[in-house]
C-alpha cells in the first residue's frame, strides 16, 4: 500500500476552459441559464441550459473527444506525466450517458437518410467510450468504466485512488464526462424536474435543474505535494426508497456521511466546508438537509451548492464539482450563491451566500444519483 | 389527438392506459371507478403519476400541472376522466 | 486475527441462445422470484433472474454490496428512447428514461434482496466480467464489503440481423443471453470451500506468465480461456509457466459480451477429479490480459 495524492485537475464547463479559469469565475455569482430549443417532433421544447460555449449540438462527434481529452491533457499536463508514466497509468471513466450524444447524431442521420434506420448501430459497447480514450491519451493500463448515474465519477475517482494506493496501477486519470444530449435533456423534461430560472437549492423557491455539461479530470498518483489534496475518506450506499430520490427522512443520506467521516477519522465538528449534491428538486434537498442536520446537528460547517453555477452535469457532477470546490479551496474561499438557500427557515440549513474564507482542513462532498446510489468523499490538504 | 368518446369509454379506456403504462398485472375489471390511485388503492407512486400524465398529455391534449391539478386528477379514474373532459370542455 | 480469504459462496445463471421469438421473461421473474416485478424490462428481468438462481432461499447480509457489469446495458430501454425520441417525435417515457440509467438495474436487485450496501455498475469493452470482480475484489481487500452480490448480464435485442450488426458480429453469428451471478463473502483463509484468490489486469505476457506460476498448484491446474483470448498464444504462455490449458466452459457457447461470467459456475459444476485450482485469462485487443483465480 502507498498513499495517494491528487497531482493534477482539469475541467471544461460553463464556467471555462481551465482549472484556473474556473476558480476566477467562482467568485462571482452564478449566471443565468439560457434557454435551449430542442427539436422533439414538429415542434420544439424549451429547456434550461448552462451548456459549454457554442452551439451544443454543432458537430456532437468529434465535441465529446476534444472536450474531454482538453481536461484530461490539462490534468496530465499538471501531474507532469510522460510517455512512460502513462503506460502505466489506469483510466477510470465516470459517465451517466457515455457518447449518447454521438449515437444520437448518428441515429438521426440514418433517419433523415430515408432507408432502414437502427439505434445504437454506431457504437453499443458501454465499455468502448473508455478503451477510445485510452488509446488517445496513451494511457496504458486498464481502463474501467463507471455508470452510476449522478454519482458515477465521485465513484470513479474513489477505485482510482484504490488502484494507486494497492499498486495496481502507477498512476489513475479519472475521467468525468456529460455532454448536453436529448434523450438527458428531454428525459429530464418527462420528470418534470428543469427549473426555467436556474437552480436553486435548499431554497423554498426550488424548482428542479439546469442541464449542465462538464468534462472534467484529475490524476492520482504517489507523489506528495505541498498543498495538494487526497481522498482520505469515502462511503457508497444503496438507498431502495426510491429510484429517483433519497428517502426524504434524511437517513440513508446521514448514514453515507457518516460512512465517509467515520472512513477518514473525521469527526461531523471538524469539518472545514461541505459541498451539498444540492439538485433543487423538492423530495433531494428535503432528504440532504434532513440528512446534514442529523450528523452535524446545529455545527453545521459553510455548506455550499454548486450545481447553480454549472448546472447539474449528471455523471460528470462527481468530478467536475470537486475540482471546483478544491480548486476554490486552495485559493482560500468556498464559492457562494447569492440569493439562493439564504433562508434556513424553510429546511434548516442555509447555503454560503458569496466567497467565504476558508483554510486547509477536511471537506465532505456529497453526491446522490438515481438507482439510489449514494456516495460521500472526504477530501483533505489539512 | 382523438375526440373524447363517452365518459363510461373514456374511464374504461384509462384504467386501459394506466395498467399498461404502469406495468401492472391485473384486470380493468378489478379497479372500481372511484379506486384512488395513488398510495391507497392501486398503490401507484410519484413515477406513475407522471407517467400517466405524459400518456394523458399525448392521447387527450391535456396537461396535468402539479399540485392541486395533479391531486384532482389522480383521485380516481373517474376523477381523472372528468379532468380530462373539463379540461376539453374549457378548451373548446 | 486469522488469515481473511474471499469466499465464493453461491453461484447462478441464465444462460440461452436466441431465436428470432425472445422468451417472455415475466413468468420466469414470477416463478424464480415468487412475484411480478413492475416497471422492468427485459434487461432488469435477466439480472433479477440470475441473482435470484445465485441467491436461492438466502437472505444475505444486508451490507452485501451489488457489482453489476454488462457489454452492452439495457440496450431494450435504450433502443426504445431512442427511437420515440428520433423517429416518433415523443418525449421519453419517465419510467423507460429512468431504466435507461444502467444502475437502475442495481437498485431492483438490492430491493429485491434487502441490501444497502455498496453499488456499482461497471463496464469495460473486453473484460466487463472481470471488471465487476475486479471492484468487488478491491472494497473486499480494503474492507469496504465482506460480502458482495457480482454479476453480469447482456440481453439481445430482435431482429437478430440487426443485433448481430450492432455486435458487428458476422452475417448468421449464433447469439446469445447470458447473466452470471457470484456471492462472494470474506471468511477465515483456514476453512473448506472455493476461494477468489486473485483478480488482475496484466499489461502483457511476461505479466501473465509470472501470475499463472505464481497461481497454479502443478497437475491440479485447470486453465479456461476467454472468449476474446488467442488459444494458441495463452497456451504458449501458460506452457512457459508449466501449466496446460484444459478446461473449456465455452463448449459451444453463443456469443455475448460477458461469456467470462459463465467460467466459475461452471468450473463449481463440473470440477475434474484432482484439480484444485482454475486459473481463467482472458484477453483485449491491446494485448493485456485479465485474469482471475479460484481454488479450493
Amino acid at each position: 500500500m502507498t498513499d495517494a495524492w491528487l497531482v493534477g485537475a482539469g475541467i471544461r464547463s460553463a464556467l471555462g476552459d481551465s482549472v484556473a479559469a474556473t476558480v476566477e469565475v467562482l467568485r462571482r455569482p452564478p449566471s443565468a441559464p439560457r434557454m435551449l430549443d430542442v427539436p422533439l417532433g414538429a415542434g420544439v421544447e424549451v429547456v434550461p441550459s448552462l451548456g459549454m460555449a457554442g452551439a451544443v449540438e454543432e458537430d456532437p462527434e468529434n465535441r465529446l473527444y476534444r472536450l474531454v481529452e482538453g481536461a484530461a491533457r490539462e490534468a496530465i499536463a499538471e501531474a507532469e506525466l510522460g510517455p512512460d508514466e502513462l503506460k502505466t497509468t489506469a483510466l477510470l471513466l465516470g459517465t451517466s450517458s457515455l457518447d449518447i450524444s454521438m449515437t444520437e447524431a448518428a441515429y438521426a442521420r440514418d433517419l433523415a437518410s430515408g432507408g432502414e434506420a437502427y439505434p445504437l448501430m454506431s457504437n453499443s459497447s458501454m465499455g468502448e467510450m473508455g478503451r477510445v480514450l485510452a488509446k488517445r491519451l496513451g494511457v496504458g493500463g486498464m481502463d474501467l468504466t463507471i455508470n452510476t448515474a449522478c454519482t458515477a465519477s465521485a465513484n470513479a475517482l474513489v477505485y482510482g485512488d484504490m488502484l494507486v494506493r494497492t499498486r495496481r496501477a502507477s498512476h489513475a486519470l479519472i475521467l468525468g464526462t456529460e455532454l448536453f444530449n436529448r434523450t438527458t435533456a428531454l428525459g429530464f423534461r418527462s420528470l418534470d424536474l428543469l427549473a426555467p430560472d436556474g437552480m436553486r437549492p435548499f431554497d423554498k423557491n426550488r424548482r428542479g435543474i439546469v442541464l449542465g455539461e462538464a468534462c472534467a479530470a484529475v490524476v492520482v498518483g504517489p507523489e506528495r505535494r505541498e498543498g495538494a489534496f487526497r481522498l482520505t475518506g469515502s462511503a457508497n450506499l444503496c438507498d431502495t426508497h426510491g429510484i429517483s430520490a433519497a428517502n426524504p427522512d434524511g437517513s440513508t443520506v446521514a448514514a453515507v456521511m457518516r460512512e465517509a467521516l467515520g472512513a477518514a477519522g473525521v469527526a461531523p465538528g471538524d469539518v472545514a466546508a461541505v459541498k451539498s449534491h444540492g439538485t433543487a428538486s423538492l423530495l433531494n434537498d428535503e432528504a440532504e438537509a434532513a440528512g446534514l442536520r442529523q450528523v452535524f446537528g446545529d455545527g453545521l460547517p459553510p455548506l455550499c451548492a454548486l450545481k447553480p453555477f454549472i448546472g447539474h452535469a449528471f455523471g460528470a457532477c462527481g468530478l467536475a464539482e470537486l475540482v471546483m470546490l478544491l480548486g476554490a479551496a486552495s485559493a482560500g474561499f468556498v464559492p457562494g450563491t447569492p440569493g439562493v438557500g439564504a433562508d434556513p427557515s424553510d429546511l434548516g440549513v442555509s447555503l454560503t451566500q458569496g466567497p467565504t474564507p476558508v483554510g486547509r482542513g477536511d471537506f465532505l462532498l456529497n453526491y446522490f444519483g438515481f438507482g439510489g446510489n449514494n456516495t460521500a468523499l472526504v477530501m483533505s490538504n489539512g | 389527438m382523438t375526440a373524447l368518446p363517452n365518459r363510461e369509454t373514456l374511464i374504461a379506456g384509462l384504467k386501459e392506459m394506466i395498467l399498461a403504462e404502469c406495468d401492472l398485472d391485473r384486470d380493468a375489471d378489478s379497479i372500481p371507478d372511484d379506486m384512488a390511485l395513488i398510495a391507497d388503492g392501486l398503490e401507484l407512486d410519484s413515477l406513475d403519476a407522471l407517467q400517466i400524465s405524459l400518456a394523458v398529455k399525448e392521447r387527450y391534449g391535456v396537461r396535468i400541472e402539479g399540485g392541486p391539478d395533479a391531486r384532482r386528477a389522480f383521485a380516481s379514474t373517474a376523477a381523472l376522466a372528468d379532468f380530462i373532459i373539463d379540461a376539453r370542455t374549457a378548451a373548446a | 486475527m486469522a488469515e481473511r480469504a474471499i469466499f465464493i459462496r453461491a453461484a447462478g445463471d441464465y444462460y440461452a441462445q436466441a431465436d428470432e421469438a425472445l422468451p417472455e421473461l415475466g413468468p420466469l421473474v414470477k416463478q424464480t422470484l415468487g412475484a411480478q416485478v413492475r416497471r422492468v424490462g427485459r434487461f432488469v428481468q435477466l439480472a433479477l433472474i440470475g441473482a435470484a438462481r445465485c441467491v436461492g432461499q438466502r437472505q444475505l447480509p444486508a451490507t452485501t454490496g451489488v457489482y453489476l457489469t454488462s457489454g452492452r446495458g439495457d440496450m431494450e430501454v435504450t433502443a426504445d428512447v431512442m427511437e420515440q425520441l428520433f423517429r416518433d417525435g415523443q418525449a421519453p417515457r419517465p419510467l423507460s428514461f429512468i431504466n435507461t440509467v444502467s444502475n437502475s438495474a442495481c437498485f431492483y436487485i438490492a430491493k429485491q434482496f434487502g441490501l444497502r450496501g455498496r453499488s456499482a455498475f461497471v463496464c469495460n469493452r473486453y473484460f466487463s466480467f472481470e471488471s465487476a470482480l475486479q471492484l468487488a475484489m478491491l472494497d473486499m481487500e480494503a474492507g469496504v464489503s465482506t460480502s458482495a452480490l457480482v454479476g453480469s448480464t447482456d440481453i439481445v435485442l430482435a431482429p437478430l440481423d440487426v443485433h448481430r450488426k450492432r455486435l458487428r458480429l458476422a452475417e448468421g453469428t449464433p447469439v446469445a443471453e447470458g447473466s452470471h451471478w457470484l456471492w462472494l463473502e470474506a471468511g477465515d483463509a483456514a476453512d473448506e470451500g472455493a476461494k477468489l484468490t486473485s483478480v488482475e489486469v496484466l499489461a502483457d505476457g511476461a505479466a501473465l506468465e509470472t501470475w499463472i506460476a505464481r497461481h497454479a498448484r502443478g497437475a491440479g491446474t485447470a486453465l479456461s480461456v476467454g472468449q476474446f483470448g488467442d488459444a494458441t498464444e495463452t497456451a504458449a504462455i501458460a506452457a512457459r509457466a508449466g501449466v496446460t490449458p484444459t478446461f473449456d466452459y465455452r463448449d459451444g457457447r453463443a456469443y455475448y459480451d460477458s461469456q467470462s461470467g459463465a467460467a466459475v459456475s461452471a468450473f463449481l459444476a463440473q470440477r475434474p477429479e484432482g484439480v484444485t485450482t482454475l486459473l481463467h485469462v482472458n484477453r483485449d485487443a491491446e494485448g493485456r490480459f485479465a485474469a482471475f483465480a479460484v481454488r479450493f
